[in-house]
């Protein structure tokens, strides 16, 4: 069966180069371009893992990563940070976050971290 | 307590009241032999000083001694028990209430100082001399010794004589007190001062009190303690008064000096207000000379003291004058009465004579109506007898008496009489003439005492033949009636007649017709008081004979006291051929023209010379005290100022002081450290000349603003001779006078360099902070872009390894790796702003719209990536240029952006707006973001440095201070639009014209 993968991103390319990475790992992709958006899509599809940038407008990782935490069966969640200091360790051990990936990376690093949160 | 311990102090205490008793008794009794007007008043009372300092050494056992010895004194005048008891009392009391009041008022009033005690002292003493003279008139009152009109005159003979012996006394014992007998400050100058003082005085003293010249020199027995005042101490003043006060009450006592003019008691009464005059003026000078007599207080004394003592010898003068007018006038009036009764006596015998001169024979009937007319008449009232005297060659008185034809039986009534006890020496022996008393009427009996025979006795007989010879009435010398048990001073009236018709011509003619006389014997005592009896009794007559070898033998004397023995009037009259002497003096009774006023003048003259010698000494003393006062408080000042001075010359900030005009009248050193002058230079320095012509436009406009109510508070650049600025904060304070007109400005500039220096490194630190922040930001920015590159070249590298090459999708690929790499360039070129430390850059033409643009660069992607909208201008026009640092200027709009961007990000709507408009030389650029606004209240505090409302590590809050900092020195203004909707953040800055020709040269 295949994993299903949610991606969410507000750059639109950065969303493209995630799917080609995980696609060629066999997973299925969905994309979202915000949290507002991606939440929606949570509720009613069954996602294995979550991919979330955590600087998005229209809600951030951050109340994404809340939101699923209340969920029945929380799914993992993997962040991508831009910056180095932009989200703390408490932070991350408090959202229930797996796993925190820096940007650039390079996609082994990026398939391996999605197969360790699975 | 053993017996043995209370016995001495008990034994003591008896030592006291025996000692001070004793020297009580004795002063008293001293005191009491000099007193006037009865046996228990003196004006001389030393015995009060004395009990004062008895009270003194001893105290309570002393009262008591007074009191015994006091009584003893006054027992042995006669005085009886009760009034002494009384009298003693007022002594003890006095003593102990002068005391007491003493105490009390410098216990009460101790800021009057050294003249507190003099004055109190005096007052002191005046009322309780006055205490014991009431009891003491009260006790004679009693005694019955003092009548209801001299009551007042005693009081005031006791007060007097109590308040001149303390006064004398108590100084004197006091100033030995203080001293003990260290008589010198051991100075020769001194030894010889005391030494001629004791000469001067004792001459004065001879001079006024016993030579006579006395009232005219009165006052200047003063010198000798002003000299004493001037050069020795206290103790010699009150030596030489007490010395003055002995003598003269001795000379007085005499009947010397100017005060003896009258009975004893009016003269001590005068002397006692001299004495009180001298007493004052010698404590007064005692106390003035502790703090030195100054000239002019003792000046004004001397002057004073003239005065007086011509005031008190032009009215003695003129009281003598008139008293002596007076006194001639009573005395001539008193000697013309004795004349008149004289004529009435001979007028008399006249009409006596007549009756024989009219008939031969003359009947008893006849003289016996004479003489009745004669006793009754009160003219006459001296007149006691009246005889005929017939004169004939032998002394048989039968023969005489019937050649006279007396009747028989008159003849066994004869009682012949000669003068008994007759003197040998007086008896006349073997007379030619035998004048034999014929008849002899007295007024008191009928008998009929004849038969005295006038040739008996040598007077009378010497007198016969005179009044024979010479015809006239004639005057025996004085001598005793025959009958007078008291032999008293009398003389006879012999008025002659002769044969009725005969010649009287001749002596011869008058011998040969000698008949007999009328006479009538006059006891001189009967006779004045005959004469005089009317009259005042002012007048003392010392009658007296005078026989032609020039001896006088007294004949009466006046019974009242004469005095004033200098002036008499001694006439000499020839009184029926007898010379008398009567010698004229004022008895007791004299009134004196004007009692006490010469005295009181003197003494007032003095006491008033005291008061203002007194006044104007403190006058002095206050001045030199206000004088030293003052020199103090000026030192005060002085030193208060050097401490200002000193504080204003080495503070740290520049102070200077400047005229109206602007030019400096003051600086100090630090201010003219600053501007690079020293201090004489800026003297007249106009001070603005120093402010950076950049900043002059704004200093002027700042003062122009103080002129007008406003502060001068602002920081400006000082340029010093060497062309080095100081950037300052520099305060002006306007300097109004009275009349609140400006005269000068006090300024007052601080050297802010370290400051600018810190807040240029805090721009510089806050530009690194921002640098890092923009640098994590642009990392951040590119981190994005780099994962796309990265992403698709994998996907380029994974197309070729597992050869699924796609010609479309390679193309894809490649174009969106060159268009994400372009992103990045763009990002990275706006840092370039921050490459360069450009805060002292100089200013330069800045293009406004090139730097918006450049500015944006740099963010527009953040804008972009997180969705909110940047909306700029349409168009910026190019033309808009400023003067300024571009890099600064891109800075500014950038921090503006982020503070926008991060209000953006979190509000629903998301936006941000630039605007630029340029209108009348001024430039506005306005960043408008759709968040919520400033809160009013945080408006101005935005500005401040490190207010931030970031959490903690996202922002270091400098942004708008810098910012505003930069704008601030760009001479433009940075603020939040209060009016706008949303929150509006306006730059201004002033336009700066460029020409064209000369831009296009330089691109």
């Amino acid at each position: 069966m295949k994993k299903k993968i949610l991606v969410v991103d507000d750059e639109p390319m950065i969303c493209e180069i995630l799917r080609d990475y995980l696609e060629l790992d066999f997973f299925e992709v969905s994309e979202a371009y915000n949290g507002k958006q991606a939440f929606e899509m949570i509720k009613q599809e069954n996602f294995d893992c979550v991919v979330s940038d955590v600087r998005m407008p229209n809600g951030d990782g951050r109340s994404l990563a809340q939101k699923i935490a209340q969920m029945p069966d929380p799914k993992p969640i993997v962040f991508l940070t831009t910056g180095y200091s932009e989200i703390s360790e408490e932070e991350v051990k408090n959202l229930g976050v797996v796993k925190v990936l820096h940007k650039p990376f390079q996609s082994k690093e990026f398939i391996d971290c999605i197969k360790k949160a699975l | 307590m053993s017996s043995h311990r209370i016995l001495p102090r008990a034994a003591k205490d008896l030592s006291w009241v025996f000692v001070s008793g004793l020297t009580y008794y004795l002063i008293a009794y001293l005191g009491l032999q000099l007193a006037t007007l009865n046996a228990q008043a003196s004006p001389v009372w030393p015995a009060t000083g004395v009990a004062v300092c008895l009270f003194y050494l001893f105290g309570a056992p002393a009262a008591l001694g007074i009191f015994c010895g006091g009584f003893l004194a006054n027992l042995q005048t006669g005085l009886p028990v009760l009034p002494c008891f009384i009298l003693s009392i007022g002594n003890t009391s006095e003593v102990l209430l002068g005391v007491w009041i003493f105490k009390f008022l410098i216990d009460f009033k101790n800021d009057y100082g050294r003249h507190g005690k003099v004055i109190f002292g005096v007052v002191a003493v005046v009322v309780a001399t006055a205490l014991s003279a009431s009891t003491g008139t009260l006790a004679l009152y009693i005694a019955g010794i003092v009548k209801n009109e001299l009551i007042f005159k005693n009081w005031l003979t006791w007060w007097m004589g109590d308040l001149i012996g303390a006064l004398f006394f108590i100084p004197f014992a006091y100033g030995i007190s203080i001293q003990k007998w260290k008589l010198f400050n051991s100075s020769r100058k001194e030894y010889g001062m005391v030494i001629f003082l004791l000469v001067l005085s004792t001459v004065l003293i001879r001079w006024i009190f016993f030579d006579g010249r006395g009232a005219a020199y009165l006052f200047s027995i003063y010198i000798v303690l002003l000299l004493a005042a001037r050069i020795l101490n206290s103790f010699w003043i009150y030596v030489f008064t007490f010395l003055i006060c002995i003598c003269a009450t001795y000379a007085t006592y005499q009947g010397h000096g100017p005060f003896a003019e009258n009975i004893l008691n009016e003269n001590m009464l005068h002397l006692q207000l001299f004495l009180l005059g001298l007493g004052l003026t010698g404590l007064v000078l005692g106390s003035l000379n502790e703090e030195g007599l100054r000239r002019r207080p003792a000046m004004i004394l001397l002057f004073g003291w003239a005065l007086s003592g011509l005031t008190f010898y032009a009215f003695f003068k003129s009281n003598n004058e008139t008293d002596q007018l007076r006194f001639a006038e009573e005395a001539r009036k008193a000697q013309q009465a004795i004349q008149v009764t004289l004529n009435d006596y001979f007028s008399l015998l006249d009409s006596g004579v007549a009756l024989f001169q009219l008939n031969n024979y003359v009947s008893k009937q006849v003289w016996r109506n004479y003489v009745n007319q004669i006793m009754t008449n009160k003219k006459f009232v001296g007149v006691k007898a009246i005889g005929v005297v017939f004169g004939s060659k032998t002394d048989r008185v039968k023969e005489i008496i019937y050649r006279n034809r007396l009747r028989p039986s008159d003849v066994e009534n004869l009682v012949v009489h000669p003068i008994p006890h007759l003197d040998p020496a007086e008896q006349v022996l073997n007379a030619s003439l035998h004048f034999i008393v014929v008849f002899n009427e007295r007024s008191d009996n009928e008998k009929i005492v004849i038969g005295l025979d006038f040739s008996s006795e040598k007077k009378r007989y010497e007198a016969a033949l005179r009044a024979r010879d010479s015809g006239a009435i004639t005057a025996t010398d004085n001598l005793h009636l025959s009958n007078d048990i008291q032999p008293r001073s009398a003389f006879h009236l012999l008025a002659p007649f002769y044969n009725l018709g005969a010649p009287i011509e001749t002596l011869q003619q008058r011998q040969a017709a000698f008949r007999g006389f009328i006479y009538t014997p006059i006891i001189v005592d009967h006779f004045i008081a005959a004469a005089l009896g009317h009259h005042s009794g002012e007048m003392h007559l010392t009658l007296e004979f005078k026989s032609p070898t020039g001896s006088t033998t007294p004949a009466y004397v006046s019974t009242s006291k004469a005095v004033d023995v200098k002036n008499k009037i001694i006439n000499t009259t020839s009184m029926a051929g007898q010379e008398f002497q009567l010698t004229w003096r004022k008895s007791e009774k004299f009134k004196s023209s004007s009692n006490l006023v010469f005295s009181l003048m003197g003494f007032f003259g003095s006491l008033i010379s005291l008061l203002i010698a007194i006044m104007l000494s403190s006058l002095q003393s206050l001045a030199t005290t206000a004088q030293k006062i003052a020199e103090i408080k000026t030192r005060e000042i002085v030193e208060k100022n050097k401490k200002w001075q000193l504080l204003t010359e080495t503070a740290p900030i520049g102070i200077f002081l400047m005229d109206r005009t602007g030019c400096c009248t003051y600086v100090n050193s630090t201010f003219s450290q600053m501007i690079g002058m020293t201090s004489s230079q800026l003297l007249g320095y106009e001070w603005t000349q120093s402010v950076h012509h950049e900043d002059l436009p704004m200093v002027r406009q700042h003062w122009y603003e103080l002129l007008n109510g406003g502060v001068f508070n602002c920081n400006y650049r000082l340029l010093n001779k060497s062309q080095l600025i100081t950037y300052v904060w520099g305060q002006l304070v306007p300097m109004r006078d009275e009349t609140n007109q400006v005269i000068g400005y006090l300024g007052v500039s601080q050297d802010i360099s370290d400051s600018i220096i810190k807040n240029n490194s805090l721009i510089a630190s806050s530009r690194m902070s921002s640098l890092g922040e923009m640098a994590s930001g642009v990392a951040h920015e590119i981190n994005n872009p780099l994962l796309i590159i990265l992403g698709k070249a994998d996907m380029l590298n994974i197309m070729l390894e597992n050869d699924k090459f796609d010609s479309t999708k390679f193309k894809k690929y490649c174009q969106q790796i060159s268009e994400t790499t372009h992103r990045i360039a763009k990002i990275v070129r706006g840092l370039r702003s921050f490459a360069r430390e450009t805060s002292n850059e100089p200013f330069q033409v800045c293009g406004i719209a090139s730097v918006l643009f450049e500015t944006l660069e740099l963010c527009r992607e953040r804008f972009l990536s997180h969705n909110i909208e940047l909306r700029l201008p349409q168009a910026i026009n190019e033309n808009l240029h400023c003067w300024g640092r571009p890099e600064q200027l891109a800075q500014v709009l950038l921090n503006l952006l982020n503070n926008a961007f991060d209000a953006a990000f979190y509000s629903e709507e998301k936006w941000v707006e630039v605007h630029v408009a340029g209108a009348l030389g001024l430039i506005r650029i306005k960043v408008i973001d759709s968040g919520g606004g400033v809160p009013s209240h945080l408006v101005k505090k935005i500005f401040e440095p490190f207010y931030t409302t970031k959490e903690i590590g996202k922002g270091t809050g400098l942004g708008l201070s810098i910012s505003k900092g930069i704008i601030d020195k760009h001479l433009g203004q940075l603020y939040v639009d209060h009016d706008a909707k949303h929150t509006t953040f306006v730059v201004e800055i002033s336009e700066h014209v460029v020409n064209h020709e000369i831009r296009m040269v330089e691109s």
